[in-house]
Parts: C-alpha cells; sequence; structure tokens
C-alpha cells in the first residue's frame, strides 16, 4: 500500500509537462488542474448523501473559472453527473446541481455586471469578457499566439519526409 | 523492506513524505531557470516575451483599474483572457507584489517588461504555492484512497513508469 502511494504520487507530481510549463515557462495550471483533482475527489467518494457530490460541482466550476481549457473535462464530469443523477431523485438532484453551478458563476461574474460603465452596460461587459475568453472575432490566427507553427512546421515536415524516402 | 519500530528516515512509511519533498526542490531547480521569452528585445507598444510578462501585466492591470475595464483595457498587449479567477488570483498576487516586491514592480504601463531577479523569485513562489496547497495536496488526497483499494503488485511497472519520466524530465531539460 505504501509502495503504491510512494510510486504513484510520485509519478502523478513528476509529471515533466506540468513542471516545465507552470515552473519552468511560468503559468498556473496546476491551480486549475488541482481543484480539478479535488472535484473529482469529492465527486468519487462513495457515499448515499449527493453532498460530496455537489462540493465536487461547485469546485469544478471554479476550475473552470480560472483556466477555461479545464473544459476538456467538462463533457465528462456532465455524464458522470448526470449518470448519479439518473439514479434515484433526478430532479431533485438535478436541480441542486443546477444552483449549485448558476450560483458559483455568479459568485464569480456578478461585479463584471453590477459595476459596469453606464455606456457599455452589465450584459454587454459580460459578453466582452466571453469574448476575450473565447476569442472567435479576432480570428484564430493571431500574431502573438503562434498557432501558424503548429499547423504549418507539421505539414513542412511531412513534405520534407516523402522528398526525402521518395 | 519491513517497517522498523525506531523509524529510520528512510523506512518504508517514511517514505511518501520524502516525495513532495523532492517534488518541491525539482520544481525549485526548474524555476532557477529562464522563462519563457526572458530578456527578449522589446519596445513598450509591441506584446513582448511570454506568460510571465503575461501574467505580471495581469497583476499589473488588476490592481490599478477597476474591474469593470479589466477586460477592455489594451487588449493588443497581452490583455487579460482568462476567466474571472485566474483575474482575482491576479488581483491578490498584484497587491502582495505591490506592498512587498515595491510599487515599481507593477506601476501601470510604466512595470512593462519588468524582470529583476527578486520580482522572479516572487512571482516563482506564487506558484509553487498554489502548487503546493492544491495540486499537491489533491494527488496525495486521490492516492491515499486509491493506495487503500489496490495492493502494490503492480510496483514493478509503475517504478518503470517513473524512471522513463525522470528521463523524459532530464532531457527536456
Amino acid at each position: 500500500m505504501i509502495h503504491f502511494l510512494v510510486c504513484e504520487s510520485a509519478f502523478s507530481l513528476l509529471k515533466p509537462g506540468i513542471t516545465l510549463i507552470d515552473h519552468g515557462h511560468f503559468q498556473y495550471n496546476t491551480m486549475s488542474l488541482g481543484l480539478a483533482l479535488w472535484s473529482f475527489h469529492f465527486m468519487t467518494i462513495s457515499s448515499k448523501s449527493f453532498f460530496p457530490k455537489v462540493i465536487g460541482a461547485f469546485l469544478f466550476c471554479m476550475a473552470l473559472n480560472f483556466k477555461q481549457m479545464t473544459l476538456y473535462y467538462a463533457p465528462a464530469v456532465f455524464s458522470f453527473l448526470m449518470g448519479k443523477c439518473c439514479v434515484v431523485d433526478f430532479f431533485k438532484r438535478f436541480s441542486f446541481l443546477g444552483i449549485t453551478v448558476i450560483f458559483s458563476f455568479a459568485l464569480l461574474w456578478w461585479p463584471f455586471y453590477f459595476y459596469a460603465d453606464a455606456e457599455v452596460g452589465g450584459v454587454q461587459s459580460l459578453m466582452q469578457v466571453i469574448l476575450r475568453l473565447f476569442p472567435f472575432q479576432r480570428g484564430l490566427f493571431e500574431g502573438k499566439v503562434s498557432i501558424e507553427n503548429f499547423m504549418i512546421r507539421p505539414r513542412i515536415k511531412c513534405v520534407d519526409f516523402f522528398h526525402y524516402y521518395h | 523492506m519491513s517497517v522498523t519500530k525506531e523509524e529510520s528516515p528512510w523506512s518504508v512509511s517514511v517514505l511518501p513524505l520524502w516525495v513532495p519533498i523532492g517534488m518541491i526542490i525539482m520544481r525549485i531547480l526548474v524555476g532557477l531557470n529562464g522563462h519563457s521569452g526572458e530578456g527578449e528585445d522589446h519596445n513598450l507598444e509591441a506584446a513582448y516575451g511570454g506568460d510571465y510578462e503575461a501574467q505580471r501585466h495581469w497583476m499589473e492591470l488588476t490592481i490599478h483599474l477597476p474591474i469593470q475595464k479589466w477586460y477592455f483595457y489594451d487588449p493588443s498587449y497581452w490583455g487579460l483572457d482568462y476567466p474571472p479567477l485566474t483575474a482575482y488570483y491576479s488581483y491578490v498576487c498584484g497587491l502582495a507584489s505591490h506592498y512587498w516586491m515595491g510599487s515599481e514592480t507593477v506601476a501601470l504601463f510604466d512595470s512593462r517588461g519588468y524582470e529583476e531577479a527578486m520580482h522572479k523569485v516572487f512571482m516563482r513562489w506564487t506558484v509553487l504555492v498554489v502548487d503546493c496547497a492544491l495540486y499537491f495536496t489533491s494527488v496525495i488526497a486521490l492516492t491515499w484512497r486509491l493506495s487503500r483499494r489496490y495492493e502494490s503488485n503492480n510496483r514493478k511497472r509503475v517504478f518503470v513508469c517513473m524512471v522513463l519520466v525522470a528521463l523524459a524530465q532530464v532531457r527536456n531539460d
């Protein structure tokens, strides 16, 4: 048991991607990842009560509100919680989760609505936040993010490969 | 290997304590190296550097602007584009930086490209604290639960994985 604990925790904490991106390159991924892992911890606690799942949902919303990349886990989390809702008392459990999600988002987003400039308006101010998070209007090929490199370089490599072997 | 009564620091039951300590040391060593975009040529108008400058810039703008301006301020120079909790955390770190590290570290506009060594240490600490407080604890909590469920018969396999990961780490550095 202790070997498993040592090996598995070391294995998770050694993950070079996390270490290098957060402590080398400089980002705060461990915050959203840690919140997401805590939420998985609470969601998977085996208990008769639905309360741990609600805490898990709250923590997952926090993770989602730290980094929108956590949306990758969202389909799995949503399906898992829906499954737990379907076991018994669907509407009660589902409304509990819904209230939790709305409450946690409101907790973090309300200042952007209520303190919005008069000429901008609350709804427009919230829209600005959403547009900054999901920048569809400014295009995928923004200068400072090197998506071009990710998309073009593999193609050049493939071309090189075929030139070399044919 | 058996658990001894007198608990030497290398005995099996104390071993889990060494994992976080070792991982923290490894993170500090990685943090001693440069961050992306460090020391690049820049002028004040063009976005320069990498996420280090972005995070420092968010601290700067969140403590100096009212909340309704956060997502509107100069999107071309590392405009805030993460969800609100990031902004609030930047605000807290920005206040800490303002009062502990000096107001010049997060002065609005004038601090663009600020890269003093002591401030870099502060920025590294803000990551390490979050890492230890949330990621380490969550990993330990989950592995603690899993370790009660499974016996360690796949220990050898996990160990091989660990060594591979460690090798990958060295190569990347």
